[in-house]
């Protein structure tokens, strides 16, 4: 802005003085002419005024305009060396181009492949984590019961059947020593009615005895008496006789509950065993019992929280496939660069052409033009294929595959 | 002699305490204590086990034969004086909910 005001305010000066001289030239041819021909005097002045101000405003525009005539060369064919330059510059990538092309497929076709069964195995991946995450979440819910505790499933069913077992056994054993001690006790009283029999077997012994020593009397008598008691002492004898037997049969029933006794007291010994159980057994079994329980629940609730833990991960990796699965779209990405490489490179072979076409132009400014034109299509092709890369990139976001 | 009964000076009460072992060993003893006309008319049974140190299923059973023997009076059997041990086999056979055990 400074620069055309300067620019501007020169031309003003010029054009001011060129004014004044023309004014003074005016005045002074006005006084030598006469008035017939003032008119056209007037009219000259006011030309050439004319011509100033069109010529000082014109000006600017035409310091700009006749800048390239000053650079512009004559006409000139493209010199020999330059042209043997772009000729093998031109070979050279015709020879380098269709490979390029070719590869360029080459490496779609290979990312495509690699790709697809990169998407099969994930796709595996994620399937398979999703059973395994399912299981543990079974599982976990099997473990945890309606109202909340995690043993129910695996071991409380199993402590509760052990200390059943534990309590049947202790209310046999409650019940069997209950019996033993009735039986017992009945024994017992067995034993005193025996001791009992004893002594009436000692008086019945008693009464035979005397019965004998009776009869014995009763015979001295018989005798004494002669013939007359000759009955009498057939009758003692018999009675003597009678008191033997029961003598006998007295020791025989003594022998036979002395027997009994001994049985019984046998008895007793065997009720006794079978009634005392040991007590201190039967407790340690309830704490091993109780200690069972404890470790069970840590071991189920270790279960649990390892189940737990698994399902989590499961489901991490779950997300962590989907991620990959998703990341896996880069795959449209290097089709699209793909496209964009190859069409690029197919334009180039067709400038290519165009160039070579160029270099029989015997004029070098028309070279240089059309060159320039050229350059600025490559330009803006390239920052078109810019913009593409650097859109596939952001529209992939948090993806860190490039 | 293992097992010993005081009746109290009103007589009312009759205490039976048992020394050491209360096993087998002591099954008739126990049982005189409790069978007789001084414990039938006694109105409180009072087992003192202060001087118990162990006991066995039988001493269980013999505890039930006597409560059977005694029921018919209708009156209170307390035991009273357990140790740890002791308390823990009432515990476990249910026995606290058959006896008053102090």
């Amino acid at each position: 802005m400074m620069l055309i005001k300067e620019l501007m305010s020169k031309f003003y000066i010029k054009a001011a003085l060129a004014w004044v001289l023309t004014i003074l030239a005016s005045i002074i041819i006005l006084k030598e002419v006469n008035d017939e021909v003032r008119w056209l005097v007037v009219m000259l002045i006011t030309g050439v005024s004319l011509f100033w101000t069109v010529l000082f405003i014109q000006r600017p525009e035409k310091i700009e305009n006749s800048l390239p005539d000053e650079v512009v060369p004559g006409k000139q064919p493209l010199p020999e060396k330059i042209q043997a330059y772009f000729t093998s510059l031109i070979s050279f990538s015709r020879q380098e181009i269709p490979p390029l092309i070719k590869s360029m497929k080459q490496i779609n076709d290979v990312v495509l492949d690699a790709n697809s069964t990169l998407h099969q195995s994930f796709n595996g991946l994620a399937e398979n984590a999703g059973k395994q995450g399912r299981l543990l979440q079974d599982i976990i819910s099997k473990l945890h019961t309606d109202n909340g505790t995690s043993n129910d499933f695996i071991f409380d069913k199993f402590t509760k059947d052990t200390a059943t077992v534990l309590e049947h056994y202790v209310e046999l054993s409650l019940n069997v020593s209950d019996k033993g001690i009735e039986a017992a006790n009945k024994v017992q009283d067995m034993m005193v009615h025996l001791d009992e029999m004893f002594e009436l077997l000692q008086s019945v012994k008693y009464i035979a005895d005397q019965t004998g020593m009776l009869a014995l009397n009763a015979s001295i008598e018989a005798a004494r008496a002669g013939e007359a008691g000759k009955g009498f002492a057939v009758v003692a004898n018999e009675v003597k006789k009678l008191s033997e037997q029961s003598v006998k049969l007295n020791d025989a029933i003594h022998n036979n509950v002395n027997l009994s006794r001994k049985s019984l007291e046998e008895t007793n010994e065997i009720v006794g065993k079978i009634a005392s159980l040991e007590m201190l057994d039967v407790l340690d079994a309830k704490d091993n019992l109780d200690n069972m329980i404890v470790d069970l629940n840590h071991v189920s609730e270790s279960v649990l929280d390892s189940l737990q833990t698994s399902s989590t991960v499961a489901t991490a990796i779950q997300n962590d496939v989907s991620q990959a699965v998703m990341a896996l779209q880069y795959e449209d990405m290097v089709s699209q660069l793909n496209v964009h490489v190859k069409s690029w490179l197919q334009s180039f072979e067709s400038d290519i052409a165009s160039m070579e076409s160029l270099l029989t132009e015997s004029d070098v400014s028309v070279i240089v033009t059309a060159m320039n034109e050229l350059l600025n299509k490559k330009i803006s092709q390239g920052i078109a294929l810019q913009s593409a890369v650097s859109s596939s990139s952001v529209d992939e976001g948090d993806v860190d595959l490039f | 002699m293992n097992v010993e009964s005081v009746l109290s000076e009103n007589g009312l009460t009759l205490t039976i305490s048992i020394w050491g072992e209360f096993n087998f060993m002591v099954l008739n003893e126990f049982r005189a204590a409790y069978n007789n006309d001084t414990a039938r008319s006694a109105k409180n049974i009072i087992i003192d086990l202060r001087k118990t140190e162990t006991i066995d299923s039988s001493a269980l059973g013999m505890l039930l034969n006597m409560q059977r023997s005694l029921k018919k009076s209708n009156r209170e059997i307390r035991i009273i004086n357990c140790n740890e041990v002791v308390k823990r086999i009432f515990a476990i056979t249910h026995f606290d909910k058959k006896f008053v055990i102090e």
